[in-house]
């Protein structure tokens, strides 16, 4: 067949491929609508070249597509042991590097085909090579039709995730030209023009009416749809041909011809004809529909009661023949189809867990979804498990409503199954959901009646779930006391059951509770349950552990450690692609951030979390972080995002860190001039915060109690910095901060000084930009008769370490954690010019790094190389 | 001439009695199927009522899908076959 109008996209699929096979992997996107062509060019592109071995896999137009499909298509053409291995299943992990040192070994060209389809396990596995293609010599092309991709189709986290690659060529296929279609035409009685317009230049719908318009007869109007013009093209077919399609449209999309044999007996011949008018096409070792649009098309002309019988008569042919009676998920769709209740009680539960076991989630809820359908009427046990599976899949899918549901009715099933154990655990599972959900009430109801049922029984591990929960909960009314008794009660359990596996999760619920009762016991724990998690390669646990220790570190001001997990958790969770224990981590690194002065990261940041969604865990964090960030420049909507971020608190429980958010409040009340308010929130959370002992936000909201006016008194383990500032030692409370890197605290110590501290403490409010203190700082030095310094620009210009204006401007900003870039962008300089000033900055200062200049301009020493 | 066995889906029941109703319907079935070459010779139908094997004989499985379309008579699948009769073997 001839390519018409498609020299440009094959020039870029020649030049990725030249560029792969050098050493430089590559990944080509090629979108389009339905029928624009991109199998044709991807057929005639790989079939035009010798450089690489082809392997082709496609995705299935199947509403449960079978998990990692394309690379079962590859199986064959890999060889080997390629086969065995995706029939024994296993770790998608290991599949996926197993792919990736194929990729490595020789040149290849890999068609992955129609990935809008794509299952789960697939978008993995794309993801996973996409990441590490440069490192191989292979050029992936991945098609997918981008008006079916719409703002939350799961294929949308992959392309995001290409989007920043720079190994990515994206190619968009055009609709054909008048000229193109002219040429279709041919000599044909057809007006190009009329047909170039109603086809919109849409290959596939082009030929298939050129097609049906038979020889030389005048049209009196073209199909006006493309479905009208497949019908058409069909309906000059014998009969016999016509069912022999229907059934191949049942089959398909990828038929077996014995299958097809098999399903249209004494018409089988017919399939002759059908290949031999283009409507059917042969591959290597199956047929196809020429086009997937022609299946559907076909598929929805066929009757219900014929559509039951060629699903059975499939069914009946498929389940037998040992190429295909292991294609669970496929068995399961045909039995669906003829509606055999037995066969699909038979094959969506297997197909479910081989999905689970390959990761691919979705598919996995929709078949055990399938198999519950007809479930009534199972006993009470096997139906009770099929409602438990279903549920954990539901949970993992974001459909948390109806993996509540379930628990709850898989609990009272095994309770008719009398079964005590699975019905305590399907509680407790109900119980977590409904916590997490916000509904507390239910939570603690079930999970009680889970406690009572199992604690009677001799130890065993549901109990010890239901002690985890129960620790969950108590943590979540901040009776941490409670906690702390459940959770040593559950870690006493997993002893004697020895089961490894809950450990790290009792450790840290553990550690969480103990944290607020003796901190180094519960950081203790926190870090064994990291430890054990490592170890057991629980990568859910050990990123949650990350995340959490990361919090814990920022909130407790100790930002040394904090900065050492930053790096190992966020690799990890990156590399593991915990894409949630990110988003916490993220929350919390805005408030990092805004600590250590480095204000326009911390804005970047915190919005950036917050762009993910109302649900995203980092988001409360992230509006504290903005909230104070507002607060301190004197910017609008300061209270606003504390609210938010105060209401989420509320809602969840966890009021531990609830401290945190009031002294924000505080701190913006007390700027805002209303010296009540700022009480008023302070003491919200005093006591609160004296019990859970925690020393920062102790000495925080102390001190906006001290500085509205009120006696307060501070316990010795108050954090240093604010003891030593309420006993009037604000040189050593300046001197404090300033070791722990928070240059806006230091000055607002310093403001309180002699009038040498209130001139640093000036300079650091304008280079911050904290336009509330510095205006206050002024004014008050102002009336105190001190001599001010003449603005921003007197104090870079009389800058010690003998910088120039601009030189100081671009450290001050460097300072703030700006990229060459972004600083060009805020000064409107070009890159270039930006790069010859920090390497000057760096010359003046006699630094070797960009961080040991920041540093020196935030007033700290430069941390040694 | 070949013998296929015929398996068809009906959406309704098939309801035919023996009165002169439904002589008169198999007749004109006859008679339909004739002008394509094709015999019908009897149906066994499922308990159902919507599931039903037809024996007949014909020259092509085509001429078989063309009489049942021309009585609107839905087909899943035509197989040829041959008579297996416990009798005939004796």
């Amino acid at each position: 067949m001839e390519l018409l109008e498609r020299d440009s996209p094959l020039r870029d699929l020649q030049a990725a491929l030249r560029e792969a096979v050098a050493g430089a992997g590559r990944v080509a996107l090629v979108s389009g609508e339905a029928g624009i062509g991109k199998t044709a060019l991807i057929d005639h592109f790989a079939s035009g070249q010798r450089a690489a071995r082809v392997l082709w896999g496609a995705c299935d137009a199947l509403f449960t597509p079978r998990p990692l499909g394309p690379l079962h298509d590859m199986a064959g053409q890999l060889g080997g042991e390629w086969p065995a291995r995706l029939n024994a299943g296993g770790q998608p992990a290991a599949l996926s590097a197993a792919f990736l040192a194929e990729l490595q070994q020789r040149p290849a060209l890999v068609i992955v085909e129609d990935i809008h389809w794509a299952d789960e396990a697939t978008l993995d596995l794309l993801k996973y090579l996409a990441r590490r293609i440069e490192r191989t010599t292979a050029l992936v092309v991945l098609t997918y039709r981008d008006d079916e991709v719409g703002p939350r189709h799961p294929l949308r986290a992959l392309l995001g995730d290409l989007a920043t690659s720079n190994a990515v060529t994206r190619i968009a296929i055009a609709p054909l030209s008048k000229e193109a279609v002219h040429t279709l035409v041919g000599e044909r009685r057809l007006d190009a023009g009329i047909l170039h317009q109603q086809t919109a230049g849409n290959p596939f719908f082009v030929t298939e009416v050129v097609a049906a318009s038979g020889s030389g007869e005048p049209q009196s109007g073209s199909p006006p749809t493309v479905r009208d013009a497949v019908l058409a093209r069909a309906a000059r077919l014998s009969l016999s041909a016509q069912a022999v399609l229907r059934a191949a449209a049942i089959i398909g999309p990828r038929i077996e011809p014995w299958a097809l044999a098999e399903v249209t007996g004494a018409e089988s011949v017919a399939t002759e004809e059908c290949l031999h008018v283009g409507m059917l096409v042969a591959h290597s070792d199956a047929l196809a529909f020429r086009h997937e649009l022609a299946r559907q098309t076909l598929l929805d002309t066929i009757p219900p009661p014929q559509r039951l019988a060629l699903h059975r008569m499939t069914l009946d042919a498929l389940r037998v023949h040992p190429a295909t009676r292991n294609d669970l998920t496929r068995l399961a769709h045909h039995a669906e189809g003829a509606g055999d209740r037995e066969a699909i009680l038979q094959f969506a539960p297997a197909a479910a867990r081989r999905s689970v076991e390959a990761k691919a989630h979705r598919a996995a809820a929709r078949l055990f979804e399938l198999a519950l359908r007809h479930a009534d009427g199972l006993p009470p046990a096997e139906h009770a498990q099929l409602l438990d599976e279903f549920a954990v899949e539901c949970d993992v899918t974001d459909r948390r409503p109806e993996a509540s549901d379930a628990y709850r009715r898989a609990a009272s099933l095994w309770a008719q199954a009398g079964e005590p154990l699975k019905h305590g655990y399907s509680l407790t599972q109900f119980a977590l959901i409904q916590q997490i959900t916000g509904h507390k009430a239910e939570a603690e109801a079930a999970n009680r009646a889970a406690l009572e049922l199992l604690e009677p029984l001799a130890p065993n591990a549901p109990l010890m779930y239901a002690y985890n929960m129960e620790a969950w909960l108590s943590l979540a009314n901040a009776d941490n006391a409670r906690g702390a008794a459940m959770a040593e009660k559950g870690l006493a359990i997993a002893h004697r059951v020895e089961d490894e596996g809950p450990m790290p999760r009792l450790l840290e619920v553990a550690g969480l509770c103990w944290l607020y009762l003796d901190h180094a016991l519960g950081m203790e724990y926190l870090k064994r349950a990291l430890a054990l998690s490592l170890e057991l390669n629980h990568t859910l646990r050990a990123g949650n552990l990350y995340s959490n220790l990361y919090s814990i570190y920022v909130d407790f001001h100790e930002f040394e450690r904090a900065d050492e997990l930053l790096a190992t958790g966020t690799s990890y969770v990156r590399e593991h692609e915990l894409v949630a224990m990110w988003a916490l981590m993220e929350g919390w690194l805005a408030i990092h951030k805004l600590h250590r002065g480095e204000w326009a990261e911390a804005e970047r940041i915190a919005k950036q979390a917050i762009e993910r969604g109302p649900v995203s865990p980092g988001r409360g964090p992230a509006l504290t972080a903005l909230g104070r960030l507002r607060t301190r420049r004197g910017e609008p909507e300061a209270m606003a995002a504390l609210d938010e971020s105060l209401e989420m608190l509320l809602a969840l429980g966890f009021r531990q860190r609830e401290g945190m958010i009031r002294a924000a409040r505080a701190e913006a009340a007390w700027w805002a001039g209303d010296r009540a308010r700022t009480l008023a929130e302070a003491r919200a959370a005093f006591n609160l915060a004296l019990t859970h002992q925690q020393p920062v936000y102790v000495g925080e909201l102390a001190f906006w109690i001290w500085r509205a006016g009120e006696r307060v008194a501070l316990p010795e383990w108050a954090a240093r910095p604010y003891a030593l500032h309420l006993a009037g030692d604000w040189r050593g409370a300046a001197a404090e901060w300033e070791r722990l890197g928070c240059p806006y605290e230091q000055a607002r110590a310093l403001a309180d000084g002699d009038p040498e501290a209130q001139t640093a403490a000036l300079a650091i409010f304008e280079r911050l930009n904290a336009r509330p203190a510095a205006d206050e700082l002024r004014a008050r030095m102002q009336a105190a008769g001190t001599r001010i310094p003449r603005g921003p620009n007197a104090t870079t210009r009389e800058n010690p370490f003998g910088l120039t204006a601009r030189q100081s401007q671009i450290l001050a900003l460097l300072a703030e954690g700006l990229t060459n870039a972004e600083i060009a962008a805020r000064l409107h300089l070009s890159p270039k010019t930006v790069d010859h000033h920090v390497s000057a900055v760096l010359a003046r200062l006699e630094v070797e790094s960009r961080e040991a200049a920041a540093a020196i301009a935030r007033g700290q020493k430069p941390l040694s190389p | 001439m070949p013998r296929y066995l015929v398996e068809q889906t009906f959406a309704e029941q098939l309801n035919v009695t023996a009165n002169d109703e439904g002589a008169r319907w198999a007749a004109a079935m006859l008679g339909n199927d004739a002008r394509d070459g094709v015999t019908w010779i009897h149906s066994y139908i499922a308990a159902d009522k919507r599931r039903t094997y037809c024996l007949c004989d014909a020259p092509t499985p085509a001429a078989v899908r063309r009489a049942a379309q021309r009585r609107g008579w839905p087909v899943d699948r035509i197989t040829e076959v041959h008579v297996l009769d416990p009798a005939s073997l004796r």
